[in-house]
């Protein structure tokens, strides 16, 4: 397993930009990995909360 | 982050019609002295905090563990952005935000909820591909690297050999 501190790079120039994985992961048609997730406001938020509720739109980012 | 303005209109706009947004605050993708990498979880807890006030963020903001689990899951790319239905299948995912996509696709999921409630006949689920270009704002770039500091634009001249804000004309300049 990778570790974490490789997944933290420290410089931008350690990041490996060739990820072969996106399209291969979550694909189109298929059911979504789960998360469970510590909420910013407080509380945690499970995908499964909203399986027959609502639509999910996920947006994944940085400050920098 | 992708531009945080087209996105806050997009949540107004469908929050109403039975979606809910959330921005999965991630590994940082140009880490520099303001904003260095991730050490502990209560670290990453705050760095998702400031994104928040930093850029006005009204959609929920949702904290990935320091592993980045989730981010793993999904793919790993710093603004990659994803619609998941209602029965939690993934229609739609892109490896940048792009609000004008993302706008056709929730109008979709509208009309999907428009034809399941008058009980149109569905013969199938088809799926298309497509490109996008993504266009190149200096100044926003000049922004976001500015504000985690020398470092990060240092860390990217070394990687690249021009700086993050570079025209075209500049990058083949040296």
């Amino acid at each position: 397993m990778e570790k974490a501190d490789h997944y933290n790079y420290e410089s931008f120039g350690q990041c490996d930009l060739a990820v072969p994985d996106f399209r291969a992961v979550a694909t189109i048609g298929s059911s979504t990995p789960q998360f469970t997730l510590n909420s910013v406001d407080g509380g945690k938020i499970s995908l499964s909360d909203f399986v027959g509720k609502k639509h999910v739109l996920l947006e994944f980012g940085s400050i920098t | 982050m992708g531009e945080v303005p087209p996105l806050t209109e997009l949540y107004q706009k469908y929050r109403v019609q039975g979606f809910e947004f959330f921005i999965i605050y991630a590994r940082e993708a140009h880490p520099g002295e303001n904003f260095p990498h991730h050490t502990s979880p209560e670290q990453k807890i705050s760095h998702a905090k400031k994104l928040r006030e930093l850029d006005n963020v009204e959609i929920p903001v949702l904290v990935d563990d320091i592993e980045g689990s989730t981010h793993k899951a999904y793919g790993a790319l710093p603004n990659m952005v994803y619609l998941i239905d209602r029965d939690g299948i993934v229609v739609y995912k892109s490896d940048w935000t792009d609000a004008h996509e993302l706008e056709d696709m929730c109008k979709s999921l509208v009309r999907l909820d428009d034809m399941k409630k008058r009980h149109v006949p569905i013969i199938r689920k088809g799926v298309s591909e497509r490109l996008h270009w993504i266009p190149m704002d200096p100044h926003h770039r000049e922004r976001i690297y500015r504000r985690s500091g020398e470092k990060a634009i240092r860390d990217y001249f070394n990687a690249r050999g021009h700086l993050p804000y570079a025209t075209d004309a500049e990058k083949t300049k040296s």
